[in-house]
């Protein structure tokens, strides 16, 4: 249960609205990091979503679906049972689920070469980003990743580190099936700018 | 080396930083920095940057009582993940740097 009161219900009428009517638009109650974002919206909630909007969703050479599975990788890395469950799901939508369970338990035999190569860089990114080294770049660009498809992991690494620290604290509900199902629907079409 | 989502990043951080926050803003600056705040708020920063997985209800009754309001709590949750974040980022933008 979400901690903070003011996070909980302290939001401004726009948001309360959206919040109550979120049920009937997503099909399932808002997941609680609605909360958190729509929580003083210009301070955190408006400029993350534009930036994950960004990073997940714009121009990469990245698919989507790829994007979204190394999002849950991040989350399953740092034990965010709310951000994984939700971003496996997305992945797995676009991607199939088994090649997104397999990754995420280290057998990822049906990825593609660069998404199979970018994984141990996404772990040793976010496990012990002190230990990330010029030799661990060589080895992205020698299978021919872009330094700006790079980039675009490292955005996803800092934004999933943020987020799973953000929900653990606060104390995101984890979704059930029915949110998650909606919710990951959801993701795929929209995106995160809200 | 090109980084599309620089401008977006500055907003953000910006944002944390500004005006819109309930936490003193030279906290918030210090914590985006990475540095230790002093005081009970310091320990919380530095479980939320090292296992925020392992927070309880408890932690933040306990800042609470101590009487820090909840605006300045989640704030500093905002700012010391926000700083998680951005270790990783230049960590990884470092390394490209250093890659000939």
């Amino acid at each position: 249960m979400i901690r903070l009161e003011v996070v909980r219900s302290g939001h401004a009428l726009k948001h309360k609205l959206m919040l109550g009517l979120g049920r009937f638009v997503i099909g399932a109650m808002p997941p609680d990091i609605l909360r958190i974002l729509f929580h003083r919206h210009a301070f955190f909630g408006k400029p993350v979503g534009l930036l994950t909007q960004a990073v997940l969703r714009g121009p990469s050479d990245w698919s989507v679906g790829e994007r979204e599975l190394f999002a849950a990788y991040v989350s399953a890395k740092n034990r965010c049972r709310f951000c994984a469950g939700a971003h496996c799901a997305v992945a797995g939508r676009a991607l199939g689920r088994d090649v997104v369970d397999d990754a995420i338990s280290g057998q990822a035999v049906n990825l593609g070469a660069k998404a199979k190569a970018i994984l141990p860089f996404l772990e040793k990114l976010t496990l012990t980003p002190e230990r990330v080294a010029a030799e661990d770049v060589k080895v992205l660009r020698a299978v021919g990743i872009s330094d700006d498809a790079i980039v675009d992991v490292a955005y996803v690494a800092m934004l999933f580190s943020m987020y799973n620290r953000i929900v653990d604290a606060v104390g995101c509900e984890t979704m059930d099936s029915k949110q998650v199902d909606a919710v990951s629907k959801m993701l795929l079409e929209k995106g995160y700018d809200l | 080396m090109r980084d599309r989502h620089e401008g977006l990043l500055r907003s953000l951080i910006d944002a944390v930083a500004g005006p819109g926050g309930r936490l003193d803003a030279t906290a918030r600056r210090d914590l985006l920095a990475g540095k230790p705040l002093t005081g009970a708020l310091g320990v919380f920063a530095a479980r939320v940057t090292e296992d925020a997985g392992s927070i309880t209800d408890e932690h933040v009754a306990t800042l609470r009582s101590g009487g820090v309001d909840e605006e300045s709590i989640f704030d500093c949750i905002v700012a010391a993940a926000t700083a998680s974040g951005l270790v990783r980022l230049r960590a990884a933008l470092r390394s490209m740097e250093e890659a000939p």
